[in-house]
């Protein structure tokens, strides 16, 4: 483990403190809304698996929605947590960083791929119902 | 074994100057990059939104609708494009400070990258802690 300390100014560790109390706030409120949203539109799993067999796969699609996003939350609660060492502690300053970085990584990427993905689902299905209008 | 001699010019072994106390490993530098990156596509994203937004705008200018739900229409769309319009310049700004600092050993830049993810966060935590509110208030009615 990299055991280097970062010499930051006492105003960017309050504004890595800070940064990082946001960060938590954001990866708790929105794993409170993906559960609570899920929970409203499935009032439990055998409503869930009723679902399932009267609408098919896109039943699922909440399931997979809240997945995610508890996914996604969950990498950015690491990095705030990985920030909040950088900023309260002088060991292995680096160490902590890099892994914050890591988890950060994973954030923006998932959520990347998940707003292309949503972009290629939804010019898919334009030109499938287009196809079936031009019949 | 060679004495320590006060009067020898600076070595570069001597103690970094202020503003470059960071020596990133390889992988570190390529963990940066790749996360700026992500960060940079992100906020292309943000920007592409805002331009549709925007060609909303245009369209509902032209449709005819009540001089007040007209008003309420452009007001919201206006709102979210300037919030589309910050928090993508932000994301983008703590990018280039991330990947400077890291790639220069800068922990001053690298400040600023985490000055400008902060607003970021910010920006999307007041999104987010509303979603969460509207939620409870669809629970509770």
């Amino acid at each position: 483990m990299d055991t280097r300390r970062i010499p930051f100014t006492e105003e960017d560790e309050r504004r890595i403190a800070s940064a990082s109390t946001w960060g938590i706030i954001i990866a708790v409120t929105s794993i409170a809304t993906a559960v609570i949203s899920l929970l409203m539109q499935s009032s439990g799993l055998y409503d869930l698996l009723v679902m399932v067999e009267r609408k098919g796969i896109v039943a699922l699609f909440p399931l997979g929605q809240a997945a995610v996003t508890v996914l996604v939350n969950v990498w950015l609660l690491q990095a705030s947590l990985a920030f909040r060492k950088v900023a309260h502690t002088d060991e292995a300053d680096q160490a902590h960083l890099l892994a914050g970085f890591r988890h950060l990584r994973g954030y923006f990427m998932v959520q990347v791929i998940v707003i292309l993905a949503a972009i290629g689902l939804s010019i898919f299905f334009m030109l499938f119902a287009a196809s079936i209008l031009g019949r | 074994m060679q004495d320590h001699n006060p009067y020898a010019p600076p070595s570069p072994t001597a103690d970094p100057p202020e503003g470059r106390g960071l020596v990133f490993s390889e992988e570190g530098a390529l963990v940066v990059s790749s996360l700026a990156a992500w960060m940079r596509g992100l906020s292309t994203l943000y920007y592409v939104g805002l331009g549709g937004i925007v060609l909303l705008l245009s369209c509902t200018m032209l449709a005819p609708a009540p001089g007040a739900a007209k008003g309420v229409i452009l007001g919201i769309i206006l709102a979210v494009v300037l919030w589309l319009g910050v928090v993508a310049t932000w994301l983008r700004s703590a990018a280039g400070g991330f990947e400077r600092g890291v790639l220069s050993d800068d922990e001053i830049t690298l400040g600023q990258g985490f000055r400008s993810l902060r607003a970021y966060l910010i920006l999307t935590g007041i999104f987010s802690i509303l979603a969460f509110g509207f939620t409870i208030l669809g629970v509770s009615t």
